[in-house]
């Protein structure tokens, strides 16, 4: 355990020191520019667009940062050999693995924390007109955390057996067929005039239940409209927590197994 | 790794995507509670370009479509009115609890759609509806809503009293439980989901606001005959307000002008109740007469009389008042294809399937000394692609009509003559009894105890058509 959390705190370290924070800044001054750009809607108009343009750029700008970093987190220590330092003292390929990737996870994590807080702190200011702390911008924060726990865990599993550009390509094409899960489900149904075939039914119904669905973690809406009630919240909440747990353990042990066997 | 860890990894693998799938199968219908339906994901992609449809699934889909409501918004102030409907229905696919959308949408399709003298087009009236209806579905909570469709749909457009007093229960039933937001919030720690408990109730607080709500249905009880359920409502206003005042200081003021008319409305109606019985009888004949008058193709005149005389002296919150000659009585006229029957609900789809032969008009004229006449100029609507007024009819029905229960065709003084429902009035030839208002969207067995009076003509395609002045009566 401790060769893993030393491994992590390593990544850790080396991640912030790439400058991977100037994605936080350039989210920064993209918030303050929101902030004040839909000033001239009506106040209900305005509030709904900033906050879902919002959490929209945190979410998009911790997908680059979850891909730019999971790709790299391998190749890196092979291209720069360091991976045979590590691998010849009595640490396993899995412990590698797995502290790898929870080194970029908390780098992800320290980063959706940092663009969250600003994001409250700067509605608070600018947008709420009894300037509240608004609390529950944070609970569309964490599943877009758990979202790219996912994201990462798919970049590092793909990272084992392919280079960082065909990666790059591989983990959004992913991200971008995950986030249409209304849409691989609404084809894995019934069409409305019933042409659909079964074979192609049974494809997208495939592809929903075995892609990862990002689309799950798109809770921003109840926060956006507060007044409007859904029903089981904190369940459904609690749900794609532990969904994006498992999936993520399921990318790592694919991971682990391909690894386990590759040549370095 | 040994071969048998390997094996068990990946028999693990397998395993552990049972929970996955049993996962989503659990998630997926939760999910659309704040997302498209399933049978909307394809409509949305082929009328969205696919920039859009790619950005939306990105996680800006609430971005997305409040911006196509600010769009929406430039378009209503451009008079393009004929893009509204379109973006309404995809803004409120995409976000399904943008309230505004709804509330705002379906005032454009009451009211805002009209002909150059701004009568609305009365074919949009049960898109209207369904919008709404669609709203409340996805929204339970909004109690304004079912204000919405109770009041200015029900009360004022369509004069359904029974279905307003429906809506307006609907409404009251929701309960501070149901819902977290505003009033859970404790405004010193801002903190959700504690719900409060009323001091004097001692259960949960209704949600509905005491004016909105509440003296909504009291009015609507009123219209609907039902003074008793009036008066009871009156005063469970007055108990709201009162105690809104004690609880919420911050909109005092707000209650204190609500108290104020709750309490006038309910001495008003109370002593509307002992007068009525008496000074409505025995009921005034009205000798009603109504005819139309075609001045030029697709143009004319409506006309008539109406013998309207109102109690001219009674008491009223105990001075004796005198009323002059009651005017200000309005007769509603209502032009459509014959045999048209007005919808119940039309589906509210991306192109709407709006019934675009059908012509219906419908107005009002004022009665002045006892005679109303109205001109309307339906040419100047009646070209072009989509005309408000199409005449593809070869006969077409006319009726015109007084409901006593309407505020706005009965005001209080003329009541005070003809009573609640009209049982202070009669006609030796058009009362009608039927409880049938023309335009209403009512249910098949539905009929309001009303004393109506009503008269119909039939009319040609030629009679509207022909050139030259010519009576019909």
């Amino acid at each position: 355990m401790s060769t893993i959390w030393t491994l992590a705190s390593g990544t850790f370290g080396e991640a912030m020191r790439r400058k991977i924070l100037n994605v936080f800044l350039f989210v920064a001054i993209a918030m303050i520019v929101l902030f004040f750009a839909f000033a001239s809607f009506s106040p209900t108009s305005d509030m709904i667009i900033t906050m879902a343009t919002g959490l929209g750029i945190i979410s998009m700008a911790g997908v680059f940062i979850s891909v730019i970093l999971g790709i790299n987190l391998i190749p890196n220590e092979i291209d720069k050999r360091t991976i045979y330092t590590i691998l010849s003292k009595p640490v396993k390929r899995h412990e590698f693995l797995i502290g790898k990737f929870l080194g970029g996870l908390a780098t992800v994590f320290v980063n959706i924390l940092l663009m969250g807080v600003l994001f409250v702190i700067g509605v608070a200011l600018f947008k709420d007109p009894h300037h509240h702390i608004r609390l529950d911008i944070l609970e569309g924060v964490l599943m877009i955390f758990f979202q790219l726990m996912l994201v990462n865990a798919l970049a590092v599993m793909f990272s084992v057996f392919t280079s960082p550009f065909v990666n790059f390509f591989l983990t959004f094409a992913v991200y971008i067929m995950g986030s249409m899960s209304s849409i691989t489900e609404a084809l894995g149904g019934e069409s409305a005039n019933g042409k659909r075939s079964a074979v192609i039914q049974g494809i997208f119904k495939a592809i929903h239940f075995l892609v990862p669905n990002f689309g799950n973690f798109n809770v921003q809406n109840p926060i956006i409209h507060p007044d409007v009630v859904i029903q089981n919240m904190a369940k459904y909440i609690a749900t794609n927590i532990l969904y994006a747990i498992i999936y993520s353990l399921i990318m790592l042990l694919i991971a682990i197994l391909v690894f386990d066997r590759r040549e370095v | 790794m040994k071969p048998n860890a390997r094996l068990i990894a990946i028999f693990v693998v397998i395993l552990l995507y049972v929970p996955i799938v049993l996962m989503q199968a659990w998630i997926d219908p939760r999910r659309h509670e704040f997302e498209p339906k399933n049978d909307q994901i394809g409509t949305i992609g082929k009328a969205l370009p696919i920039e859009f449809t790619l950005v939306a699934a990105a996680g800006f889909r609430e971005a997305i479509a409040g911006l196509l409501w600010v769009r929406t918004d430039k378009f209503f102030h451009e008079g393009n009115y004929d893009a509204i409907v379109p973006m309404v229905r995809i803004i409120t696919w995409l976000d399904p609890h943008n309230v505004d959308v709804y509330q705002t949408g379906a005032w454009h399709l009451d009211y805002n759609f009209t002909d150059n003298e701004q009568r609305s087009d009365r074919r949009y009236l049960p898109l209207s509806v369904a919008l709404l209806e669609e709203g409340i579905q996805a929204n339970p909570t909004i109690t304004k809503l079912y204000a919405d469709l109770a009041f200015t749909h029900y009360f004022r457009k369509m004069c359904n009293y029974e279905r307003a007093i429906y809506w307006y229960r609907k409404a009251q039933d929701v309960k501070e439980t149901d819902s977290k937001q505003p009033y859970s919030t404790d405004p010193d720690t801002g903190k959700r989901d504690q719900y409060v408990i009323d001091p004097i109730l001692g259960k949960p607080r209704p949600l509905a606001d005491p004016t909105i709500v509440g003296h909504g249905l009291a009015h609507a009880l009123q219209a609907n005959g039902d003074i008793d359920g009036a008066i009871v409502q009156w005063q469970h206003c007055i108990d709201e307000h009162k105690r809104l005042i004690i609880e919420s200081p911050e909109t005092k003021y707000q209650d204190e002008s609500g108290l104020r008319v709750a309490e006038r409305n309910l001495f008003e109606t109370i002593e509307r109740k002992k007068f009525r019985t008496v000074d409505t009888q025995p009921p005034i004949n009205l000798d009603f007469d109504a005819w139309v008058v075609r001045t030029a193709p697709r143009q004319f005149r409506f006309e008539g009389r109406a013998n309207f005389i109102g109690a001219t002296a009674f008491k009223l919150e105990g001075h004796q008042v005198t009323w002059g000659p009651v005017d200000g009585a309005r007769i509603a006229y209502r032009l459509e294809d014959d045999g048209y029957q007005q919808p119940k609900e039309l589906p509210f789809e991306l192109n709407v399937a709006l019934p675009k032969n059908v012509t219906i008009m419908q107005d009002s004229a004022s009665v002045t000394h006892g005679k109303f006449s109205r001109r309307a100029n339906l040419d100047q609507d009646s070209h072009g692609d989509n005309p408000m007024y199409p005449f593809k009819a070869e006969r077409y029905k006319l009726t015109f009509w007084f409901d006593p229960r309407d505020p706005a065709s009965s005001p209080p003084n003329l009541g005070d003559r003809i009573g609640w429902l009209g049982e202070g009035l009669t006609d030796s030839k058009y009362l009608d009894l039927s409880g049938k208002v023309p335009g209403s969207l009512q249910g098949p067995d539905e009929k309001a105890n009303v004393r109506l009076i009503k008269k119909v003509i039939y009319l040609t395609r030629d009679d509207i058509m022909g050139t030259g002045e010519k009576k019909f009566e």
